[in-house]
């Protein structure tokens, strides 16, 4: 980055923080939490509350205002630590020098499309090789909150087997879960530590919190079951959408081909389970089914199943809805040919 | 007296500026604004119109230093 560039995103850095600043500043925070949990003591108290009170009631009502002094250290703290009414954005001189911090600790600084970004190094943890990341800060979208302008972008992704949205343990869809950093990173951003935000965020990327990992590292390249969600251990993909299964939960097509519960359907006729490509469709009546309840019409050749399939009294051939006539006489289902014929012969009788 | 800005990692809090006397050592200053596990943490200052470097607790400040107390691991969730 040379110093033009270094002093054009310190500029734009100082604007965007005064914005921000400005906005906090007219939106004095109250913590109302701890405001609300102190109305509620206050509220137990006065049903604790007699004209008579006993010592047993009166251990009662200390404990509670113990817990009441407690709820207002944490508003006092809470309200104090989120209102910045003397706040001042660091200088452009001041953001130069952050600056300057990142390109000698960081590889690849830059500041692109109102993005300042930097490169970390090769991560690996507990010896898997999650690769390196560019940590990017939005200015656009640029608030207190990381999830808002902070995106975490795997250059060479190693992402979970399980889910390729998760690039590292805390990182998913690039949005980094702070945990204990949420507090430091908060203060960052409303201040304006350009730099110190980036080397929190880079410290929360080279360490490995196994309590609450988005993917646990020792099951990063295990692949749970699209159907029952268990690890996989036999690996079978579904023929049909290409998710994978375990052995449980796939299913044989009459086909052949391994099926997903979700692509898989059951004929209620032969039982037999198949998949939308053994399936057909009712050219008369659109139903969907197994090939064992089709025939094709005897005239047109169409696919119809056995609901809407016709057997000639005559000839004994099956025939479509439209390749049928019922004698209004007898009541008898005759193919359209078989009841020419009955009508010529009846005719010649007639003669 | 001269002035240093403490920006301190753990936690939420607000940076501080504060008023301590020349001559003061890094590890004076942190035993009386903070209380904590120092091995934990890396302790870097930047001086004005500098880049930011890591300092030992012999490190004596200067006016407008900029310190920041930094956790070695932050756990992410």
């Amino acid at each position: 980055m040379d110093k033009r560039t270094i002093q054009r995103t310190a500029t734009a850095l100082h604007k965007t923080i005064k914005k921000l600043q400005d906005e906090l500043k007219n939106n004095p925070y109250i913590d109302n939490g701890s405001l609300n949990s102190i109305e509620n003591v206050v509220y137990q108290i006065k049903g604790i509350r007699d004209n008579r009170e006993t010592p047993k009631r009166l251990e009662k009502i200390l404990t509670k205002a113990d817990e009441i002094q407690r709820l207002l250290g944490d508003f006092i703290h809470n309200t104090k630590a989120n209102n910045y009414e003397n706040i001042e954005p660091p200088s452009t001189e001041d953001l130069i020098c952050d600056i300057n911090s990142l390109i000698k600790k960081f590889k690849n600084v830059e500041y692109k499309n109102k993005c300042l970004s930097v490169d970390t190094e090769f991560i690996t943890l507990e010896n898997i090789d999650l690769g390196s990341f560019k940590i990017k800060l939005h200015l656009d979208g640029y608030n207190s909150k990381a999830e808002t302008c902070l995106r975490i972008v795997a250059l060479n992704p190693h992402p979970a087997t399980s889910d390729p949205a998760i690039t590292h343990p805390h990182v998913r869809d690039k949005k980094l879960c702070e945990g204990s950093g949420f507090g430091s990173i908060t203060k960052s951003l409303k201040e304006g530590l350009i730099e110190n935000l980036f080397n929190i965020v880079n410290t929360i990327l080279t360490d490995y919190n196994d309590e609450s990992p988005y993917v646990p590292l020792d099951k990063w390249y295990e692949i749970n079951c699209h159907n029952c969600g268990e690890i996989i251990e036999e690996e079978c993909s579904c023929g049909c959408c290409g998710e994978s299964c375990c052995s449980y939960c796939t299913i044989s097509c009459q086909c052949g081909s391994n099926l997903c519960e979700s692509c898989s359907s059951r004929c209620n006729n032969c039982e037999e389970t198949y998949c939308q490509e053994c399936a057909i469709t009712c050219e008369q009546c659109d139903n969907i089914s197994c090939s064992c309840r089709f025939l094709n019409c005897t005239k047109c050749k169409i696919n119809i199943c056995d609901d809407c399939t016709y057997i000639c009294v005559e000839c004994s051939e099956r025939f479509c809805n439209d390749h049928y006539t019922r004698d209004e006489q007898t009541d008898e289902i005759m193919c359209n040919e078989c009841m020419k014929n009955k009508q010529e012969k009846e005719k010649e009788v007639q003669v | 007296m001269i002035s240093v800005k403490f920006v301190c990692n753990e936690g939420d809090g607000l940076t501080r500026t504060l008023s301590v006397r020349e001559g003061t050592l890094v590890e004076d200053f942190l035993n009386v604004n903070f209380q904590g596990e120092l091995d934990d943490f890396t302790v870097s200052v930047r001086s004005p119109g500098e880049s930011s470097r890591v300092v030992e607790m012999d490190y004596e400040l200067e006016d407008g230093d900029r310190l920041t107390l930094s956790p070695r691991k932050i756990q992410g969730a």
